[in-house]
């Protein structure tokens, strides 16, 4: 289907329609969590009582966040038993496991950032900055899902909770919160959208397909595997391909 | 309306009486129709019983007249209706508004209470026609009218909560044992409020109302008019400050936003009966929180575990133990996180660019 050079193919699919439905259903609960959640934890000034009211009132915000919350934890389920109980949804588990030689790529990548080193080091499946990513989001959702059951069920909750133990989830919650929306919105934006070379959009989000190209530039390790010392074809387009 | 009516020395009078108040002598600067009335109403055992037993009584202190700020007026000023003597069993209620209306000639005070009043709720009750609503003279007095700063007013601060206990009297009762009644009416502390300082005077309106006070939407701003104050709070040893802490909180938010199920002020420290959560009839003592917070539509089925922590927690406080802590981690865990995260993304940037400017394969 595609065009091949030395029988590398232009394009591969990276992420299969089942992980891609997982990214959306993750992109608009947080997008929606976070909104609701912002209002609440900014409540006092005017940023909080905009979003609130946007949201069309305190009450309105609450419902909104609550069914946003039920959509996550679903998702929650449905990642974990993707990433236990399927083949490959474990593969990819496994690719993510952290492993000592990611700390060193790190070392070795902020060198090169700085410009003391003239190569960027090669990454397999998924970079640290991935995996990274990737684990920041996944234990900030079950601190968020944990923490924030709590506070659903506030009542029930502190018949068997101390009051200040409440209040410290609460406390946990707002900034947990805040952390993960910097992490996801802000970061991993940035890294997949809005760095150089990818900027405006980088599609694979959409299409969960990467061009060779960018495959054997970003994930040297993985190309190998799969393509040996092949080049591959041509970019097919500008803006197409895969983050670092 | 039959009533036997006893009067001593009826007979006496009637001559006197009939005659215009012009020419009836004046007796030091008393007013000439005053001397008639006494006549009767001068005399401590004149009183009216009625055919159903209760008993009325008729007399009016002579002192009181002369101490009241209305002294210099006739007793016909104001009782309108009296043309001789004697006079009909029943006279209409007093109308103060026969003086006291905008552009009045004899300069009686005027201002936009009156109309307050029209649409308070007692001024709506009474126009309605419900005669146990009171009327200017019910809470300003009678016979005995004094500016609102004489300590013997009945409307004077330290007073008013006699006076609106003359109907209120459950409130009166509740109020009397709260700090705030302790202070203003055992310790003579005029900084602690009566009934007018949340419930307003003249524009009294219903609790359920939204434009009253203490509607429960308004409450945390009519408490703020106090406990809003750092000074006042450290001047009465109220450690935190609870209007600041209440903002914050999910109550504070909640009612901000127009939410009508969460708790105020009043739902945990009650409206009347407030106490300082060290006095184990406080609504906030320890061993009663449990009931405080469990009330229906709250967090029924509340246990002791609710008064397990701080109250009015203030964060960026150290007296709030733990949870000063705990928020002081996440915010350095935060700020490093956001620091970290816009450096990498600034280091990201430059290389790229760079890379870009000289040709490089850092962009596409």
């Amino acid at each position: 289907m595609t065009e091949r050079r030395n029988g590398v193919p232009r394009e591969i699919q990276r992420f299969t329609a089942n992980e891609l439905a997982q990214h959306w259903v993750l992109l608009i609960t947080l997008v929606v969590l976070t909104l609701t959640g912002l209002g609440l934890f900014a409540g006092d000034t005017w940023l909080g009582r905009t979003l609130i009211s946007l949201e069309g009132g305190i009450e309105a915000r609450g419902t909104i966040h609550r069914v946003s919350a039920v959509g996550l934890m679903l998702l929650v389920g449905w990642h974990f038993v993707y990433v236990v109980f399927s083949e490959r949804g474990h593969r990819q588990l496994m690719e993510m496991r952290p492993k000592t030689q990611d700390f060193r790529d790190t070392g070795t990548l902020l060198a090169f950032l700085l410009g003391r080193r003239g190569a960027m080091p090669e990454f397999g499946r998924f970079t640290p900055l991935q995996k990274l990513q990737y684990w920041g989001a996944g234990i900030g959702s079950l601190t968020m899902v944990a923490t924030g059951l709590v506070l659903w069920l506030h009542t029930a909750a502190m018949m068997v909770m101390p009051k200040w133990v409440f209040d410290v989830t609460t406390i946990v919650h707002g900034y947990e919160g805040l952390i993960l929306f910097a992490l996801l919105f802000g970061w991993h934006l940035y890294i997949v959208h809005l760095s150089p070379g990818n900027f405006p959009l980088q599609s694979t989000f959409l299409t969960g397909r990467i061009s060779t190209s960018r495959m054997r530039r970003e994930h040297g390790i993985e190309y190998r595997r799969e393509f040996g010392e092949q080049k591959p074809p041509a970019e097919p387009r500008a803006g197409k391909g895969e983050a670092r | 309306m039959r009533a036997a009516v006893l009067i001593a020395a009826l007979s006496a009078t009637v001559a006197a009486a009939q005659q215009p108040p012009a020419a009836a002598p004046a007796a030091g600067n008393q007013p000439p129709v005053l001397r008639q009335c006494l006549i009767c109403h001068g005399r401590s055992e004149f009183k009216k019983v009625a055919s159903d037993g209760s008993v009325r009584p008729l007399f009016i202190d002579e002192g009181e007249l002369k101490r009241s700020i209305h002294a210099r007026w006739q007793c016909t000023d104001c009782h309108a209706d009296v043309e001789k003597i004697p006079h009909a069993d029943a006279l209409a209620t007093v109308n103060c508004q026969r003086c006291h209306f905008a552009t009045n000639p004899v300069g009686a005070p005027q201002d936009v209470n009156y109309d307050a009043y029209t649409k308070s709720v007692h001024g709506r009750l009474r126009l309605a026609g419900n005669i146990k609503a009171p009327l200017c003279q019910d809470c300003h007095g009678t016979h005995l009218v004094l500016k609102h700063d004489d300590p013997a007013s009945r409307v004077n601060k330290a007073r008013v909560p006699e006076t609106c206990g003359r109907c209120h009297l459950d409130v009166y009762a509740q109020y009397q044992r709260s700090v705030h009644g302790r202070a203003l009416l055992g310790k003579g502390n005029l900084e602690a409020p009566s009934c007018t300082d949340c419930h307003g005077e003249h524009s009294i309106m219903a609790v359920k109302e939204n434009s009253s006070d203490v509607a429960v939407g308004n409450i945390p701003e009519t408490c703020s008019h106090c406990h809003g104050s750092v000074a006042f709070n450290t001047k009465f040893n109220i450690p935190i400050n609870p209007v600041k802490t209440f903002k914050h909180s999910f109550h504070g938010i909640a009612n901000e936003l127009g939410s009508k199920r969460v708790a105020q002020c009043a739902s945990c420290h009650t409206a009347h009966s407030v106490l300082p959560a060290g006095d184990p009839a406080s609504s906030v003592y320890p061993a009663n929180i449990p009931a405080t917070c469990g009330k229906s539509d709250c967090h029924e089925g509340a246990n002791a575990n609710y008064a397990r922590g701080h109250f009015h927690i203030d964060p960026s406080s150290r007296s709030s133990g733990i949870i000063y802590w705990v928020a002081l981690f996440f915010k350095v865990l935060t700020t490093s996180t956001l620091i970290g995260l816009i450096i990498h993304i600034l280091m990201d940037l430059v290389k790229k660019l760079r890379m870009r400017h000289a040709g490089g394969h850092g962009g596409e």
